[in-house]
């Protein structure tokens, strides 16, 4: 910094200095933390890469939590004859849903694609467009994935000029999904998460569904993923897994399945079906099978899928 | 602290239903995630190391007023790549967003 300089030269120079060593650090820091991220070979971090852009899988099941704990791929394959692997994901909505859809789908195209639905699954929340960060690591990398992110908002795209950014809240797990302790711990059965917890015999509860607005976009979802099975040839069933609570308020699930029976789409409700919901022992929990119920469930819909053909 | 839970409750009988659990539901401490756990645990002792060193070591050493620029260049980048990594970027995580 030359003396003879004003003081808004200088202050412009160092700012300048700043900005351009936190870009260098940034993208050093960014290319290290995207090696590390795709390096890992367990967790929930590989689960979603595999999903994107590894399984080649005839049955591809979608999903939130209820999706990665009640549908086990070995039952699938023993009963239906195809390869099966479980991309579900804790905490997401069907946004998350419809981006792994897309990444594969176009990448070719599976035998059958099973959704599973929630109570919720078409309200307005804000958190699943939150939720959709999980997908950030792949936003530079896949086309599909970045048009479904950039729904988080309009200042999405200006976040990503920032290479750490993608890899925001996701340190730990990076970590983790690189040591060889937890890969061997969290070897997955393809996507499968068993629980085995059974509930407690309290008394069964009914399920209040806060009164949110439709979201078009999921709405919009539903539809593309639809219209997309039916050029591909791909057999979409749509599916309402079981719940140890009872279900009073159907009006998103009623939604989904009126546009399953307009475009002739296959729509299981088994949310209260009386084999689960007389059964506490089947559940971990009150919105999630155990994996006695998972697997008696899996076998349940297997059939049901095969009798439906 | 009970208060912060009518706060943050989409309502009055939810708060209430909260209140009820934390005396007679059991089992093991609730965490959502480790990492989640984990960055709990790096903010609070973020939180103490200030508080420390402020009370018992104010004048001895100061990064963003450090006399040698590098220093205090240092401290700015670490900063920002932290905000980066580890920020809150999305609206429905904060607390306030539902005022």
């Amino acid at each position: 910094m030359g003396s003879n300089l004003g003081p808004i030269a200088r202050f412009s120079l160092k700012l300048l200095l700043i900005v351009f060593i936190v870009f260098l650090c940034d993208r050093i820091a960014g290319e290290l933390l995207q090696v590390f991220y795709f390096r890992q070979e367990a967790g929930v971090n590989y689960r979603t890469t595999y999903s994107i852009d590894s399984t080649n899988a005839e049955i591809i099941i979608l999903g939130s939590s209820r999706a990665s704990h009640h549908y086990v791929p070995d039952v699938f394959e023993e009963k239906l004859h195809g390869t099966c692997y479980n991309a579900g994901c804790d905490g997401t909505s069907i946004l998350y849903d419809h981006a792994v859809f897309k990444a594969i789908t176009k990448r070719y195209s599976p035998e059958y694609i099973i959704v599973d639905i929630t109570p919720h699954s078409l309200e307005y929340n804000l958190a699943d467009y939150d939720r959709l960060s999980v997908l950030s690591p792949y936003y530079s990398k896949n086309d599909v994935i970045k048009s479904i992110v950039d729904l988080k908002g309009p200042f999405e795209k200006f976040k990503y000029l920032s290479a750490v950014y993608p890899f925001n809240s996701l340190v730990i797990q990076i970590a983790m999904g690189n040591f060889e302790v937890y890969k061997q711990r969290n070897q997955g059965s393809r996507g499968y998460i068993p629980l085995y917890d059974v509930k407690g015999p309290e008394e069964i509860d009914t399920l209040r569904v806060a009164a949110r607005g439709l979201d078009s976009n999921k709405m919009e979802a539903i539809r593309d993923m639809i219209s997309t099975c039916r050029q591909k040839n791909i057999c979409l069933i749509f599916v309402y897994s079981p719940m140890y609570h009872i279900i009073s308020d159907r009006y998103h699930s009623d939604i989904v399945y009126n546009i399953c029976s307009e475009n002739g789409i296959r729509y299981f409700d088994m949310s209260n079906s009386p084999e689960f919901i007389k059964n506490h022992d089947y559940f971990s929990d009150g919105s999630h099978l155990n994996d006695e119920g998972a697997r008696i469930f899996t076998a349940m819909l297997s059939e049901m899928i095969r009798q439906s053909e | 602290m009970f208060a912060w839970i009518f706060f943050r409750a989409d309502s009055i009988t939810e708060a209430i239903n909260i209140i009820v659990k934390v005396f007679t539901s059991s089992g093991f401490p609730f965490y959502e995630t480790l990492s989640g756990l984990l960055f709990s645990v790096f903010g609070i002792m973020m939180l103490i190391t200030v508080d420390l060193k402020r009370e018992f070591f104010n004048d001895s050493f100061s990064i963003l007023y450090n006399k040698y620029q590098f220093i205090r260049i240092a401290g700015i980048v670490i900063i920002v790549l932290t905000i980066l990594l580890i920020g809150v970027f999305d609206g429905g995580q904060f607390i306030y967003f539902q005022f």
